[in-house]
């Protein structure tokens, strides 16, 4: 398996034998040549996904542009065969692979001892670090920014109904809906809160019709976590006149009609601690971690009421210093 | 009653729309005596054109009209290849869906920097206010023009010569040839018709409905539809309600998930009801022609 | 057809070499057009073609662990390419082998983890469960088919899309590994993998499955009643055939080889069903299954687009390419193939009974 002297013959045209030979070997510390890094997405075309993948491929043009790393971006990995990919970048040479989405843990697990001379990073919700020295994460307190939508959503509802629209039910994602409620609650007590799942991260129109119903069924501020789907759910708000709440990245520009705000995770700046960590040589294996201090509420282009406005961003405010304080429940939401 | 209940009746209609363009144009297709499997990949073609449209012309409408002429062109390749040529119909439509699937995602990536990422609401092109706007009030637009075009289609097919032609050419080719009927003609048109069936349905999903595009945004849809027209055995009324039973299944299907429970097994109900329907549609017979591939 | 197939039988001798090089030709010119658009959508994005080229051919056979990845790859197209084919012979049209790989891979996940026996009796009651629902999978289309004449292509486009939700329900439910961070069983423990590592034993057994079927469907009586049953069935009852009986099973052995790929797959490759878990394996098998024609065609159709697939992720990730281009890469040659093939002067030196 781990045959780094890898040689390729290659048939072209009229029986022409070519031979190529990959990997070299480059420790990001001591090279003077530029980071050669792979970064591994489940879906395809991340840099128009609008959301969390889109945040990451920002992160990712800035290693690019801005620190001259060589990058290459594998894209629309099936969740089976993340740990095979990882394992080829590794033996092909590459000094970094980096994972975007907490799915892709398990092979993070599975890969980061089997080659120990490339650094694994995983940029996403992690709570436990493999079993390796090579493996780094930059990880975020996804309840607490759970916590800060469901505020903001509480506040701005008016109907006293807020939903919480997600796509398939995996752990992070129930953490961050928990969080929500818990959020929305500390806020403003008799809120209701409902909470739906479109049951996968692709499919637009069912994501569309599931937010359609929350809204439907009296909510009028929707919190949003639905990845490629996510322009179904702008639709639904959209059409039906109420606001959203964006996730990770701001979507106003999507539907400047639709879009209260966006809670943001400056998911570029967790590209560029990995970068200076690199050039640094701190790569020691660590979990990152960024709280609620490093999120920040887009700017909601007066569609609130002074007071209101007011009142929301100071609550958040007082949360993220610490003020206030929020129970950590674990809901079973289905 | 779940029916009553004008949210879920539009919910339905939503999801019925598109499936009913398209269906219109796999019967035809099939009328003709071509089954047109690769109706999946027309239709993604019409979606994607249709949301490119939409977004660079500023207008659903001119959207849609994008949507039937790339499914236009896709007939266009479906009657190059099976019955100019001819290959086998079923394969042909396989391929076609793969790449399909494939053309449209970069095409996708390619246009994402120009075209804006969601298309303009698609609204009835009456001026507000007016007595006609008021009549046609909620309706939705795009399901009317899909009822229209069905009973155009269905007059069409039973009710004038073309459409004899085209049923016997389907029916069986000897026979028609015989009679005087330019088959191949006749089945190039036809799929030329269905393709933009097909496209126009793909662009009733993205600038009718969704109002953005996503890579493989029609999800097996095509498949869908084409059991519609296995359910309605090749008549048009039967067809469209065929599609009213699917929308009844997903529409229901998004609702069930309030009630909790694992959202996927409420998905199954969908395609389950279109089992049933097609079980209890009774014994059908097929236009004889279609999946064949003799020249 | 009855008649012509027995006529065409010593001929095929004769005729094998010629026809055998000019569908090479026909292949080859396929795969040099797709090439050449490959590179030029590849320039279109700005990315060397030399270095899509190279990964291209290096990650479908350029080492022995990316020849193997691609041998492991045919395994599940030549199983659903046989899952079409057989009932195809017999007329019926089995566009459900992507649902039948499912719910078998589904079925033997479930074996592994309700049954604690040794693997070596493990092992086998997976596989076999993963045939035997495949099978069952099928039996709604073949009674609709036979007691209400609903068409096969319906009924079994509508069982994939059953299939599908229905492995995402247990996989994200009741068969979820709670600690994973997507919706996935467990793993499947060392001991009840196939063995072989990269080679794993799935491939031989392939191998034999195809030997087998090529022989069951060329030299004997079974073989021959597919054909009768499917060229004609009036003849067929005529001649005192079991029309019925030849008909469910073809369907069923199609449908059960369909299950088989889906537990082969599970148990060899991917050790866990998950969210997003397949490949259209089943939809690449139909291309596999009428670009060979028989079913020694079928393994080469089926190492092909198993490399085109191999390779074409190599690409992909190595050279950052639209994963588009993937698909592109599969479809295009399939379809100038047929185009190619089915122009006069080609198919009039191809035999036609065996051309689809």
């Amino acid at each position: 398996m781990t045959n780094c002297n890898r040689r390729a013959f290659l048939a072209a045209g009229g029986g022409v034998a070519l031979m190529l030979s990959a990997g070299f070997h480059v420790r990001p510390a001591f090279s003077a040549k530029p980071v050669k890094a792979a970064v591994i997405f489940s879906v395809a075309n991340p840099g128009n996904a609008a959301g969390w993948d889109e945040g990451s491929y920002r992160g990712v043009r800035k290693l690019i542009d801005e620190h001259g790393w060589d990058v290459t971006v594998a894209e629309a990995v099936p969740f089976p065969r993340l740990a095979d990919t990882a394992a080829n970048y590794a033996e092909s040479g590459y000094d970094v692979v980096i994972f975007t989405s907490s799915g892709h843990i398990g092979a993070w697990n599975e890969v980061s001892p089997k080659y120990p001379k490339t650094l694994f990073a995983m940029m996403s919700v992690v709570n436990a670090l493999p079993k390796a020295a090579n493996a780094l994460a930059f990880s975020i307190d996804i309840y607490g920014y759970g916590v800060m939508g469901g505020m903001a959503a509480a506040l701005a509802s008016k109907s006293g109904t807020i939903a919480a629209v997600g796509g398939a039910p995996v752990p992070g994602l129930i953490t961050w809906m928990s969080g929500i409620i818990e959020g929305a609650k500390s806020a403003r007590s008799d809120i209701e809160v409902l909470t739906a799942f479109s049951g996968d991260w692709s499919n637009v129109p069912r994501a569309r019709e599931v937010t359609a119903m929350q809204i439907e069924r009296g909510a009028d501020i929707i919190v949003m976590n639905a990845g490629g789907s996510t322009r179904g759910v702008l639709d639904a708000v959209e059409t039906a006149g109420v606001q959203c709440i964006g996730y990770a990245t701001d979507v106003y520009a999507e539907s400047e009609k639709s879009v209260l705000t966006s809670v943001l995770m400056n998911i570029p700046s967790w590209y560029e601690a990995l970068a200076l960590a690199v050039d640094e040589g701190r790569t020691e294996a660590r979990i990152e971690n960024y709280g609620p201090d490093t999120f920040t509420l887009a700017d909601m282009h007066g569609k609130l009421d002074g007071a209101v406005e007011t009142t929301l961003r100071d609550t958040i405010g007082r949360y993220q210093r610490g003020e206030l304080t929020v129970a950590v429940v674990a809901h079973d939401v289905k | 009653m779940l029916l009553l209940d004008p949210e879920f009746l539009f919910g339905l209609l939503r999801i019925a729309t598109p499936l009913m363009f398209v269906a219109m144009g796999v019967l035809i297709a099939e009328r003709s005596g071509v089954l047109f499997i690769g109706v999946e990949g027309a239709m993604l073609v019409g979606a994607f054109a249709g949301f490119l449209g939409a977004g660079l012309l500023g207008s659903a409408w001119l959207g849609l009209v994008c949507g039937v002429l790339a499914g236009v062109l896709c007939g266009a390749a479906m009657a190059l290849l099976t019955v100019s040529i001819p290959a086998n119909q079923v394969v042909v439509g396989l391929a076609f869906n793969i790449v399909c699937a494939g053309i449209t995602s970069f095409a996708f990536r390619l246009t994402a920097s120009v075209a804006p990422s969601r298309t303009p609401l698609l609204e009835w092109p009456v001026a507000e206010g007016t007595t006609l706007a008021r009549w046609l009030g909620h309706l939705p637009p795009l399901t009317v023009l899909a009822l229209a075009l069905s009973a155009a289609t269905a007059w069409m097919l039973f009710r004038t010569a073309p459409g004899l032609m085209l049923r016997s050419a389907g029916h069986n080719r000897h026979a028609a040839a015989s009679a005087g009927v330019n088959v191949g003609a006749v089945r190039s048109v036809a799929l030329l018709a269905a393709g933009a069936f097909a496209g126009l349905g793909g662009a009733a999903l993205t600038a009718g409905w969704i109002r953005s595009f996503s890579d493989d945004v029609t999800m097996g849809r095509g498949f869908i539809a084409l059991a519609a027209v296995y359910f309605g055995r090749w008549y048009p009324g039967w067809t469209i309600a065929a599609c009213v039973i699917f929308g009844i299944g997903e529409a229901m299907a998004f609702r069930a998930q309030s009630f909790g429970g694992n959202p996927h097994l409420y998905l199954m109900i969908p395609y389950l009801l279109t089992l049933a329907g097609v079980a209890l549609a009774g014994r059908a017979q097929g236009p004889q022609e279609a999946g064949r591939t003799e020249p | 057809m009855v008649h012509a197939s027995v006529t065409t039988e010593p001929r095929g001798h004769v005729l094998l070499s010629a026809r055998f090089l000019l569908s090479a030709a026909v292949m080859g010119a396929c795969l040099a057009l797709t090439l050449a658009i490959l590179l030029a959508l590849a320039w279109a994005v700005g990315v060397s073609p030399w270095m899509v080229l190279t990964t291209l051919l290096d990650g479908a056979a350029g080492s022995s662990v990316a020849a193997a990845a691609t041998a492991a790859e045919a395994v599940p197209i030549a199983l659903t390419a046989l899952a079409f084919y057989i009932p195809y012979r017999t007329g019926f049209f089995n566009i459900g082998a992507q649902g039948q790989l499912e719910i078998g891979a589904l079925a033997a996940m479930f074996v592994v983890g309700a049954v604690s026996a040794p693997p070596a009796l493990t092992l086998p009651l997976a596989l076999l469960a993963a045939a035997a629902a495949g099978g069952l999978l099928i039996v709604p289309s073949v009674l609709l088919k036979s007691w209400r004449g609903a068409s096969e292509v319906t009924t079994t486009i509508m069982l994939n899309l059953v299939a599908v939700e229905f492995v995402m329900a247990m996989v994200s439910g009741p068969m979820r590994d709670v600690d994973a961070f997507y919706s996935t069983t467990v793993q499947v423990p060392e001991a009840v993998r196939l063995p072989g590592g990269s080679l794993h034993a799935g491939i031989w057994l392939t191998l034999a499955i195809v030997v087998v079927a090529h022989w069951a469907l060329k030299r004997t009586v079974f073989g021959f009643r597919l054909d009768a049953v499917g060229g004609n069935p009036l003849a067929a009852v005529v001649a005192g055939m079991p029309v019925r009986r030849v008909y469910f099973q073809a369907v069923l052995v199609g449908a059960a080889i369909g299950g088989l790929a889906g537990g082969i797959q599970v148990l060899g490759v991917l050790h866990q069903v998950a969210e997003g878990w397949s490949k259209p394996w089943g939809f690449t098998g139909i291309l596999a299954a009428l670009l060979g024609g028989s079913p020694g065609g079928i393994l080469v159709a089926s190492l092909l687009l198993a490399g085109l697939e191999t390779g074409g992720r190599n690409m992909q990730a190595m050279t950052g390419v639209p994963a588009a281009m993937v698909y592109v890469l599969q479809g295009l040659p399939v379809l100038f193939f047929l185009a190619l093939r089915a122009m006069p002067l080609v198919r009039f030196h191809l035999d036609r009974k065996e051309g689809l």
